[in-house]
């Protein structure tokens, strides 16, 4: 099964979605996201898919879990409160009508309560929807507005998680902090996105709102007889107030004349309650019932219509918004590197397999070299380059002693081994045999050989002095620590109690 | 695994394991003074998003050439039989067991592999190694030679005739000090040996390029985002009355220690980065400048300060403007909200001192407040971010086979930044401003990633 065609549009959910996955994989190592990611980048490779697709493909396979999708449940939760605030704002809308709308028959309706709430609150709220909108470049230019912004910002989520995180144990509060933390991180992304869909939010209950007031001002206009008077305490003339219903009815003036009251209405419903039996007559039945095409386009306009086309609004932007978000923070780029670089490594993919590391043997006390070591055969391995003459440099008691013979072994020629070898057993005298190293090649399987054969030939108990030895231009060099404790190591495994391994530690005087 | 192979052969201690760890850019790989340390082949495959372009081999060391070659030349059918011979010597010396390092060093020869022959230059060159190469040569395959110096003295020359007379190539590389460069044109000399493999080879040394500049844009991130750590950190420290001096010592000493702490987060992270899972770092501890870190503050008994507290004061104001606004209208959630909630506020900002110095039943609801940061002296992000300099410096050149203690003590170095042309310094000093000015860490976020972009590119151009 192949996939034709990625969808490029990001919703809500898939940029929670994002984000959540970048704060689990904060948990995991480098080495292992590389790989991850790189094997995603290898599947769609010849898919030539744009960044932006590629990126939600990758997406896509990291939410198989539910853990790694909560922009689900987000999205549903987000679904169910527009759903809540759908039916509260339908209740409280109609709530609000009914109170407003309430006759009793003895006394007519104030208009006035429902002008304040429906034409003077509504184009506060206007006002201040219109400022919180204002995206933050401007928001910054105007005076005060800050204020507001930060304000804005003591009422986010994020804030009240904090106090809450108050009450909590150490363990969950530090928990808390972190989502908290990253939540104010987010807040730079996607702020002005929250605050969108916060206000969308808002705008569904608004519209709910007014949708069930106006339908309860028009169940009552139809079903009863409602009789509205408008009265306040301040002094108005008839004249006046006319005025300024003709100021509030300007929006529908032209289309709509029969729903602004004539100046005959005004007058005769004009109501004062204290002189309510004093002036009864005034109050025609007729007029008293005009009013309500007034109320009913006041609630439309200055209510209902702006609260939708800013649902509209909003609702378009945060779409548009979540659909076209740019994946293009910090997050996403690492993301879209670890897809589309190559791994590379060279190490080895089995474990070392180090040779055991000899124990570092503890320089056993040593006896004093025998005095009764008689004179000294030397033997050269490997063109050690040792002799009676360069011998008497060393600063060691073994170049006091006479030298007898020089012999060689290990040179490219066998046959050569055998006969020292040879001279070794047919040596009847007994002193010591000196045997020559570079102090600077390791030990080799060839020449601990030889040693043991050495030892064949010289019988059990005849000295053999192993001596590191490195001449450059007949200057000798003593051996480092480590190139001597290397020769010494071997020389005590041997468990050879014959064998002893000797350090020069200079030339002495040449 | 790849048809293309290359044993690294030679006479024990002489560096094998060392080239090959630094090759590979394997810190794994035991290398010891003490001979025998590899006992087993080891296969290092180079390998691209998991395919694989050819493969290193590690082998034990000859042990016995002389008498490898002596039963080769008693079994020898004519010039033209050698590499049988060879292939022999392995069929019949598996079962005796008599060969047990040249029958593991010859195999992947006799299975393809070029060679490539160590030595160690800093010692005299002496005919005993002849036996070493003159097996070498009869396995027929192609040959390089490398001329490792383990110590100071330089023997090359020496070596180099003998070396000319069995090897087609005779290279010097430096196990311990060879940089990326010696690396790559190491590389280019295999293809040299190799000509059939120069697609491979020239693949690898195009993807070696490409993961240097990736490891060097990862370290740039690294350091940058420790540099927005420690310039935003902060620790708080209250007390029941007004701090005192031992709380003041104490609260400088745990900042102190985050910072450190912070820093060798980032050393290694980039240690990581580069391979370097194993170093042994010696860094003189991180110090603060000679600063004021302290601010003093009131806190209070709900355990808020008093600007949370305004916060809250404006949330409960705002949980009756809320009620007020779903009453009456509902227009937005926020509007009826927000009127409550300034008025609540700036009520509980109001009297925030007061409550500080009440006491209820003997408790105080308040006292006073230590504050440590965020770190305000100029000179100390630079100081923090020449010491990692320095630290990206030394991994970016140091081969794997060193397993030197790193020592990045600041005497052995004068400085990394302050050799930056002016225009680069200014540059990264307004990224610096605007790290300690944004102390929210969501506000950091665009800097650390110019920061990063800078630094990388700084340390390209002046390289
Ligand atoms: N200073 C220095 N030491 C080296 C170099 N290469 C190898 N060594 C040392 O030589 C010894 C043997 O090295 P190793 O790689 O194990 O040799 P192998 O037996 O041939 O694999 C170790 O102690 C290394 O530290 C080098 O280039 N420089
Ligand atoms: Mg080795």
């Amino acid at each position: 099964m192949t996939r034709t065609s990625t969808s490029r549009a990001t919703d809500l959910a898939a940029l929670i979605d994002f984000e959540a996955i970048f704060e689990q994989d904060r948990a995991l190592d480098r080495q292992t996201l590389r790989k991850r990611d790189r094997e995603t980048g290898l599947r769609i490779a010849d898919r030539g898919l744009d960044r932006r697709e590629a990126l939600l493909v990758w997406l896509d396979e990291r939410r198989k879990t539910p853990e790694a999708a909560p922009g689900q449940w987000t999205t549903q939760g987000l679904r169910s409160a527009t759903a809540i605030l759908f039916v509260l704002g339908l209740l409280s809308g109609s709530a609000a009508a009914a109170g407003l709308l309430y006759y009793d028959g003895a006394h007519p309706i104030n208009i006035i309560p429902w002008l304040g709430v429906f034409v003077a609150l509504q184009l506060l709220l206007l006002l201040l929807s219109a400022l919180l909108m204002l995206p933050r470049f401007v928001a910054r230019r105007i005076p005060g507005m800050t204020m507001l912004q930060r304000t804005l910002a003591a009422l986010s989520p994020g804030r009240w998680l904090g106090l809450l995180g108050r009450l909590l144990p150490g363990k969950q509060r530090n928990a808390l902090r972190n989502v908290i933390g990253r939540a104010a991180t987010l807040d730079a992304l996607y702020g002005e996105l929250r605050n969108r869909l916060l206000l969308t939010l808002a705008q569904v209950f608004g519209s709910a709102f007014h949708l069930a007031a106006i339908v309860m001002l028009l169940m009552l206009a139809a079903f009863t007889d409602l009789a509205f008077a408008w009265s306040t305490t301040l002094q108005i003339k008839p004249e006046r107030f006319q005025g300024m219903i003709e100021t509030v009815a300007a929006p529908w003036f032209a289309w709509a004349p029969g729903a602004v009251p004539s100046f005959d209405v005004i007058e005769n419903t004009q109501y004062y309650r204290l002189q309510n039996s004093a002036a009864p007559s005034k109050l025609s039945g007729a007029s008293a019932g005009q009013w309500w095409p007034f109320l009913l386009m006041c609630a439309v306009v200055y209510g209902l219509l702006p609260r939708i086309a800013l649902l509209a609004v909003c609702g378009l932007g945060t779409r548009y918004s979540t659909r076209h978000a740019p994946l293009d923070h910090a997050g996403f780029q690492r993301v879209y590197e670890r897809m589309t670089e190559a791994l590379i490594d060279a190490r080895s993919p089995d474990p070392e397999a180090a040779g055991e590391n000899h124990p570092s043997h503890q320089t056993k006390q040593k006896a004093p070299l025998d005095n009764e070591l008689g004179p000294l055969t030397i033997i050269n391995w490997c063109g050690a380059g040792l002799d009676a003459k360069n011998l008497k440099q060393l600063d060691h008691p073994v170049s006091l002693r006479p030298v007898r013979r020089v012999l060689e072994a290990g040179a490219p020629d066998i046959a050569a081994d055998r006969a020292t070898l040879d001279a070794v057993r047919n040596d009847k005298q007994d002193g010591a045999l000196l045997f020559a190293v570079k102090s600077y090649e390791s030990p080799t399987r060839d020449c601990l050989n030889f040693i043991a054969e050495l030892r064949k030939a010289a019988g059990p108990r005849r000295s053999i002095i192993l001596l590191p030895v490195h001449f450059e231009n007949d200057a000798f060099i003593p051996p480092g620590d480590a190139e001597f404790s290397d020769w010494e190591t071997h020389a005590l495994e041997t468990g050879d109690p014959w064998l002893r391994c000797e350090r020069v530690e200079n030339g002495g005087a040449s | 695994m790849s048809r293309f192979l290359f044993a690294v052969v030679g006479h024990v201690n002489k560096g094998k394991s060392s080239i090959v760890s630094t090759l590979a850019e394997d810190d794994s790989v035991a290398i010891a003074r003490e001979a025998g340390t590899t006992i087993e082949c080891r296969e290092f495959p180079l390998r691209i998003d998991g395919r694989t372009l050819f493969t290193l081999i590690d082998t034990p060391g000859f042990e016995q050439a002389r008498h490898a070659l002596a039963w080769l030349r008693e079994h020898e059918s004519g010039a033209a039989g050698r590499p049988a011979a060879v292939r022999r010597f392995l069929e019949e010396h598996a079962a005796t067991g008599r060969f047990p390092e040249e029958c593991k060093l010859l195999r992947p020869i006799v299975d393809g592999a070029g060679i490539l022959y160590v030595v160690d230059g800093s010692r005299p060159y002496s005919p005993e190694y002849e036996t070493e190469m003159e097996i070498l040569a009869w396995t027929g395959q192609p040959r390089m030679a490398l001329i490792n110096r383990i110590s100071e003295a330089d023997h090359s020359e020496s070596w180099r005739a003998a070396l000319d007379q069995y090897f087609s190539i005779v290279r010097e590389f430096n196990a311990k000090q060879a940089g990326f460069e010696e690396r790559l044109k190491l590389l280019r000399a295999f293809r040299e040996l190799r000509e059939d493999m120069s697609a491979e080879l020239d693949e690898a040394i195009a993807a070696l390029n490409r993961e240097r500049e990736r490891r060097l844009r990862e370290s740039c991130r690294a350091i940058a985002a420790m540099l927005a750590d420690m310039l935003s950190l902060t620790l708080v420290e209250r007390a029941a009355g007004d701090p005192t001096e031992s709380q003041r010592e104490n609260l400088e000493k745990r900042f102190l220690e985050q910072l450190r702490l912070r820093e060798r987060r980032c050393r290694d992270e980039i240690e990581d980065i580069y391979q370097h899972r194993r170093i042994e770092r010696q860094e003189e501890n991180l110090a603060l400048l000679d600063e004021d870190l302290f601010a003093e503050s009131t806190w209070l008994r709900l355990g808020l300060s008093r600007n949370q507290l305004a916060v809250s004061g404006m949330i409960s104001g705002g949980l009756i403007g809320g009620g007020i606004d779903a009453a009456l209208s509902g227009a937005t959630f926020m509007t009826g909200a927000l009127v409550g909630g300034a008025i609540g506020g700036v009520s509980a900002w109001l009297t925030a001192d007061a409550l500080a110095h009440t006491k209820i039943a003997g408790i105080s609801l308040g006292g006073g407040q230590l504050k440590a940061g965020p770190v305000k002296n100029q000179q100390f992000p630079w100081i923090a971010l020449d010491r990692a300099l320095l630290h990206l410096n030394a991994l970016r050149n140091r081969a794997h086979a060193c397993r030197d203690m790193l020592n990045l003590a600041a005497s052995s170095s004068d400085g990394i930044v302050r050799h930056w042309p002016r225009p680069v310094r200014q540059k990264i000093q307004t990224q610096i401003n605007q790290l300690q000015k944004a102390h929210l860490v969501s506000g950091q976020f665009p800097y650390i990633e110019k920061m990063a972009i800078d630094l990388q590119n700084t340390i390209t151009e002046l390289e």
